[in-house]
């Protein structure tokens, strides 16, 4: 919890002061994750500071119980000339460890930062990267509320995104990040709620995607204002303005794209058949399947080799059970890409359809083996052995891809579910909450154990 | 994992400080002993200098004791507490700048650098007076040790009235760079005026006056008669002294107070 008064913060610039923020108000809740989002120059930075306790505001009341640790950005807080393992003693000494504790913690942070033998180098040999993961693993050593972690750390390096992620899964029931960033996925990703700071303002907003919207500022320059139908008004006004906005941008330009190609006049013939690609992938995304399915045949039209098309088309025909169709498409690709892996899976969902699930396996076993850097064969592996009752092997390859594919909370959740049917509840339930270890989710456990107890009561009686 | 790890949030404000305090001791320990012998030896090799050089200079006048001391041994014993006063006050001009990225860090302000390093002089001079009266005595002049009490009085408002200057200097150094050159040469007449080569005894009455209102000659006497029963000089006042510590530890603190905010963020990194 973090609750800010009146703050106001200033900087003297050559003539007059620079206001970073002007008697501000605002209250951050407990236990969300924060992402805080604005224009560069907006405060986001000293906001972090005065967080963390090393700026401090010209006037106004901040009322926190919360520990905080120092700000996590580049290198900051480290003595150049010192190793990265000096470094760390110094800081441990600074937070009252002693010698044992600090050995256990040295073991620890090397292992997590993934620097190597740069930890006994001094920290000025190291890149940016490795001195921002240095301090974030550090930090992680010890026991704070809020981790502020400054944008710096997380643009660019992969492999430190996926350190914090799973640090902060791990602690997900003690501590919670605070996240500056100019990276809408970063924010997405680890990020509860967001915080917008502009022009001296800070405004708390607890539904993240408004946040983001109001950060990105998308105001499409064709309006079509859309009037709700019949019986939706009350639904529409209950959406936040910015929802309504994308809706209306959505329509309105699918219109305008189908006026404007079929208004002879337009150039379709420079076009190519990327165009249309995208064109069906979007409205694939919207649902229609129909459009979709027209616009990658025209794609095909003009570059009758186009992959991306072919494997579309495949997999639509697929979706709506149009097998003729399907089969066509998956010949087509045949020709050009005889081991696409979404050819191979296609086979194997089809065998399945036709009620040869062993085919299928060796099918999915084959294109494993040649791609063995994709979720999607494992995924149908595990869903055959399902449904062909070995539940055992069909564990097996699930928990297979958890591990080679931790990111995807999908997979988990699946993970879930078979744990849950081969009667291990107690490492469904665990797996299906750190799946998705969102309040909501905590609620649902909490529920379902009362609803089975009321019912086992019953029973009792 | 770790259940006997200090949880930040239980930790005492008096906890949090003696980590920090020992954290930046240790810190400047590495940072001034770091290349071994060489930080050792300049530690001791100072004093002695110094010492050297005014025996050679006060050989040409004449071999007699001075109030009844051997006049190394007197030499020695005011040099070691001016030296005290002097590293810390210029020690802490630079303190805040040599600490900077510690600044990272909440529980660390501009005071405990200051209070660290003078912390370390502190030793220093206790250890460096040991090893020098055993180089005296082994070198076989005569003295006996006389009052602990008074020593550690003394030493204390010597401290007080290090460490008010060096809070003073300590912002002053950062805010205002030119200070990191004029200090030490204002300071440097102190060097001359604070009873280190001769006694307040000694002094006709119409300098004793106006010398005597320089605490640090108060200082070099009551150390002298704190360590020495063979000293005979009775001037030096501890309350004076002390005066004189609080003030400045007063004045010191206000004017810390009034930037210790600005020392660490202006122009700070990140």
């Amino acid at each position: 919890m973090f609750v800010a008064k009146d703050l106001t913060k200033s900087y003297a610039v050559k003539g007059g002061r620079h206001y970073v923020f002007r008697d501000v108000n605002f209250s951050i809740p407990e236990g969300v994750n924060v992402g805080i989002l604005g224009p560069n120059g907006a405060g986001k930075s000293t906001l972090l500071r005065i967080m963390g306790g090393i700026d401090y505001p010209d006037s106004g009341e901040i009322d926190t119980n919360s520990t905080f640790s120092w700000p996590l950005g580049l290198k900051g807080g480290f003595v150049g000339h010192l190793t990265g393992r000096e470094n760390c003693r110094m800081v441990c000494r600074l937070y009252g460890f002693n010698r044992e504790q600090m050995a256990d913690i040295l073991e620890q942070v090397k292992s997590k930062a993934g620097i190597g033998e740069y930890f006994e180098e001094p920290v000025k040999t190291y890149s940016s990267g490795m001195g921002g993961r240095l301090g974030f693993a550090l930090s992680l050593s010890f026991d704070f509320d809020y981790y502020l972690v400054d944008e710096i750390t997380s643009v660019g390096d992969a492999r430190f995104k996926k350190m914090a992620k799973l640090a902060l899964e791990e602690k997900t029931a003690t501590s919670r990040v605070m996240l500056v960033s100019h990276s809408m996925a970063t924010i997405r990703d680890f990020c509860d709620i967001g915080i917008y700071l502009e022009g001296g303002n800070v405004e708390v907003f607890e539904d993240l995607e408004e946040a983001i919207a109001t950060y990105q500022g998308k105001t499409d320059k064709l309006m079509v204002s859309l009037q709700p139908e019949k019986g939706l008004e009350e639904e529409w006004n209950d959406l936040p303005e910015y929802l309504q906005k994308a809706f209306a941008g959505v329509v309105s330009r699918i219109v305008s794209i189908e006026q404007k190609l079929q208004n002879e006049k337009v150039e379709i013939t420079g076009l190519e058949e990327g165009f249309f690609t995208q064109l069906a992938n979007a409205l694939e995304n919207l649902g229609d399947r129909t459009k979709a399915m027209q616009y990658h045949q025209k794609a095909l039209e003009i570059e009758p080799r186009h992959v991306a098309s072919l494997q579309k088309l495949m997999l639509l025909a697929e979706q709506a059970k149009q097998w003729t169709d399907a089969e066509k498409w998956a010949e087509a690709l045949e020709q050009i890409q005889p081991h696409s892996p979404h050819l191979a899976m296609y086979r194997a969902r089809k065998l399945i359809a036709d009620g040869a699930p062993d085919r299928a396996l060796t099918q999915l076993n084959e294109t494993l083996a040649k791609h063995p850097d994709l979720p999607g064969p494992l995924l149908e592996k595990s869903r055959v052995l399902e449904s062909m009752g070995e539940l055992g092997p069909a564990l097996e390859a699930q928990e297979l891809a958890v591990e080679k594919f931790p990111k995807q909370p999908g997979l988990k959740k699946r993970l879930g579910q078979l744990l849950a049917t081969t009667g291990d509840m107690q490492r469904a339930m665990l797996t299906a909450w750190l799946a998705e270890p969102t309040p909501a989710n905590k609620e649902k456990f909490q529920k379902l154990a009362e609803q089975l107890s009321e019912l086992d009561e019953r029973l009792s009686l | 994992m770790f259940s006997d790890m200090p949880v930040i949030q239980q930790q005492t404000p008096w906890e949090m400080q003696k980590a920090v305090l020992f954290a930046i001791f240790v810190r400047e320990l590495g940072a001034r002993f770091g290349r071994f012998r060489l930080g050792y030896l300049w530690a001791i090799l100072e004093p002695v200098a110094m010492v050297s050089v005014l025996c050679g200079v006060r050989v040409l006048f004449g071999n007699e004791d001075i109030e009844g001391l051997g006049f190394p041994v007197f030499f020695a014993s005011g040099v070691l507490g001016y030296l005290l006063f002097q590293h810390i006050a210029i020690g802490a001009l630079g303190a805040v700048e040599a600490n900077q990225s510690l600044f990272n860090y909440q529980r660390v302000k501009p005071a405990d650098t200051v209070l660290a390093r003078a912390l370390l002089e502190f030793v220093v001079f206790l250890a460096t007076t040991a090893v020098m009266l055993l180089g005296l005595a082994w070198l076989g002049y005569i003295f006996h040790w006389r009052d602990t009490v008074l020593f550690f009085g003394t030493l204390g408002g010597l401290l007080m009235l290090s460490l008010g200057l060096g809070f003073a200097l300590s912002v002053m150094g950062p805010l205002w760079q030119e200070s990191k050159k004029i200090v030490p040469v204002l300071l440097r007449p102190m060097f001359f005026i604070s009873g280190i080569f001769f006694s307040a005894n000694s002094l006709p009455e119409s300098w004793k006056f106006w010398a005597m209102i320089n605490p640090l000659l108060h200082a070099s006497e009551l150390l002298r008669r704190a360590m020495f029963l063979e000293y005979t000089s009775e001037e030096g006042s501890l309350a004076y002294l002390w005066m004189w510590g609080l003030v400045s530890m007063f004045l010191g603190l206000c004017l810390y107070r009034v930037y210790r905010v600005k020392v660490v963020t202006s122009g700070s990194i990140r």
